[in-house]
């Protein structure tokens, strides 16, 4: 995520305006401009996300699942939203959190994401029909 | 320790309801949208219906919630206030300052300021009318007093610039 | 039609849309918040009344300023349900056609404490009808002032020719960005849906229902 890049347009954006669209392998990962002191965090794959990740992420925070949908909850650092037969996720962080930090974390996320991605794991969940 | 009494839903009728009160959802580009409305409209007149409709809405509701409640110290009220003003998304207030005789209480992420610097940026002015409101109708409920003789008004502004949104309770 | 109301209504119900430690609700990609109906009730109809008593000629341009203020709630907060993960997961896979777009936004909000809506005619591209029962305008509104002598479901009625606009004018099925300049290049079409209440419960009908229509332009 280039920081710079995105601060720049952060000064002049209005709500869910892109900032910045990267490929973190596997993942893409757009930012949006949410306020003055949070982005949001888009993160997309071709293929559903595999049931590792739902496990690395419950093991970060407070995990409430839904049929085809979970939150994870990590209080002081952010929410993430997974619909992952969809290969889709939206990351909002805290506002209490910098700005710099919030592309950090999403950074990681994303990476932990490709990595899995590519050993596999995804096979866990099937494609879904239709 | 929560405080906070988690709302009825009746899925059937699409009613929810609080303290005997009915509550909706709404996301803030509607909010803060509809208070620019009334600002435009209204001009310096709008603080007056916004502050008093926050008030009116949350006393009737935090009446119902204590009746529902029956526990009590007035500080408990309070907490109790505070803690459903969070749990409905409006941010995390510290009413520790509050007391019989009103007080200052603080927001530090109002979801109107956040709100309203998302859609135009700083205003010139304090913002959270609705907040001012509520803290006036939680004050007089907690200590169970006559709801003319409490006001409330914003002193700080995370929407003007400020650090963080202070407000000022008086009571009469 | 496969979009399966029951399943939306008691899964975003059961969603736990409760604030944070920060005292926040995001969800959906935006900030919810679970409001005082009696809030929007008392500051709706008294900025209108207000306006209204002072210049009786303008009751129109009163009553459009709330329309417009539905329009954009709609826009943003239906729009961006429509592009929400949630929506990902939960009724993009029971949608078969564009049409399913519009019930399945009826679904959601129908968990949101508006009262109870009900799609009585859809027909594709022209015409939806709808009718809405506890609606917490129309009860706020009996609550508080004698019977109406006009609907009063502003947010409703706004709301529901947004939802039209989002899907038939602004092809939200092609998740576009929900910008300033998209608004205004939908609901500024002349051929773009608005909405009419034709029946509310606080002028005395049984319940509330609303048409909405492409303009004529």
């Amino acid at each position: 995520m280039n920081v710079e890049v995105a601060e720049d347009r952060r000064s002049s954006a209005s709500y869910g305006e892109i900032l910045d669209v990267i490929d973190v392998g596997r993942v893409r990962m757009t930012r949006r401009y949410g306020c003055i002191r949070r982005d949001q965090f888009e993160l997309v794959t071709k293929e559903p996300f595999p049931t590792a990740f739902r496990d690395w992420l419950a093991s970060r925070g407070e995990l409430r699942e839904r049929p085809a949908l979970y939150v994870i909850e990590v209080p002081g650092a952010y929410q993430l939203t997974v619909a992952p037969r969809a290969g889709r996720a939206i990351l909002m962080p805290r506002l209490a959190t910098d700005l710099t930090w919030q592309a950090r974390a999403a950074r990681e996320i994303a990476e932990t994401l490709d990595r899995m991605l590519n050993q596999g794991s995804c096979l866990a969940i099937p494609p879904q029909a239709g | 320790m929560s405080f906070h009494l988690a709302p009825k839903a009746d899925l059937e009728r699409g009613i929810t309801t609080l303290g005997g009160r009915r509550l909706v959802f709404h996301c803030h580009h509607y909010n803060v949208f509809l208070q620019r409305t009334i600002e435009d409209a209204l001009q310096e007149r709008a603080p007056g219906l916004l502050v008093a409709a926050g008030m009116e809405a949350s006393r009737s509701m935090l009446q119902g919630l204590e009746n529902d409640a029956r526990s009590g110290s007035a500080a408990d009220a309070l907490r109790r206030a505070a803690d459903t003003f969070a749990a409905q998304g409006f941010g995390r207030m510290d009413v520790s300052g509050l007391g019989v005789g009103g007080g200052l209480a603080t927001l530090d992420h109002s979801h109107y300021a956040v709100g309203w610097v998302s859609r135009w940026g700083k205003r010139p002015t304090p913002g959270c009318y609705f907040v001012a409101g509520f803290l006036a109708g939680a004050v007089a409920v907690a200590y169970r007093l006559a709801p003319e003789r409490v006001t409330s008004r914003e002193t700080e502004c995370v929407a003007a610039g400020d650090e963080r949104c202070s407000f000022r309770v008086e009571v009469w | 039609m496969a979009i399966d109301e029951r399943v939306i209504v008691e899964t975003v119900a059961g969603m736990g849309l409760a604030g944070n430690e920060e005292g926040l609700i995001p969800a959906f990609g935006l900030y919810l918040t679970n409001h005082y109906a009696d809030f929007y009730n008392r500051i709706s109809f008294g900025v209108l009344g207000a306006l209204i008593r002072e210049n009786p000629e303008l009751t129109e341009d009163a009553i459009a300023l709330l329309t417009e203020a539905a329009h954009v709630c709609a826009f943003h907060t239906f729009g961006g349900i429509m592009e929400s993960v949630e929506w990902d997961a939960l009724v993009q896979p029971m949608i078969e056609s564009r049409e399913d777009w519009v019930h399945g936004m009826i679904a959601v909000v129908n968990a949101f404490g508006w009262g109870r809506f009900r799609v009585a005619q859809l027909l594709p591209g022209e015409r939806l009808v709808v009718e809405l029962r506890d609606s917490y305008e129309s009860c706020g509104y009996l609550e508080s002032y004698p019977q109406a002598d006009g609907p009063r479901c502003y947010l409703a009625n706004g709301g529901l020719a947004g939802l039209m606009n989002l899907v038939y004018q602004g092809d939200i099925t092609r998740r576009p960005a929900l910008t300033e300049d998209l608004y205004r290049e939908v609901f500024s079409h002349p051929r773009s849906f608005r909405s009419r209440e034709h029946l509310c419960a606080a002028k005395g009908d049984s319940h509330c229902e609303f048409v909405v229509e492409r303009m004529q332009g």
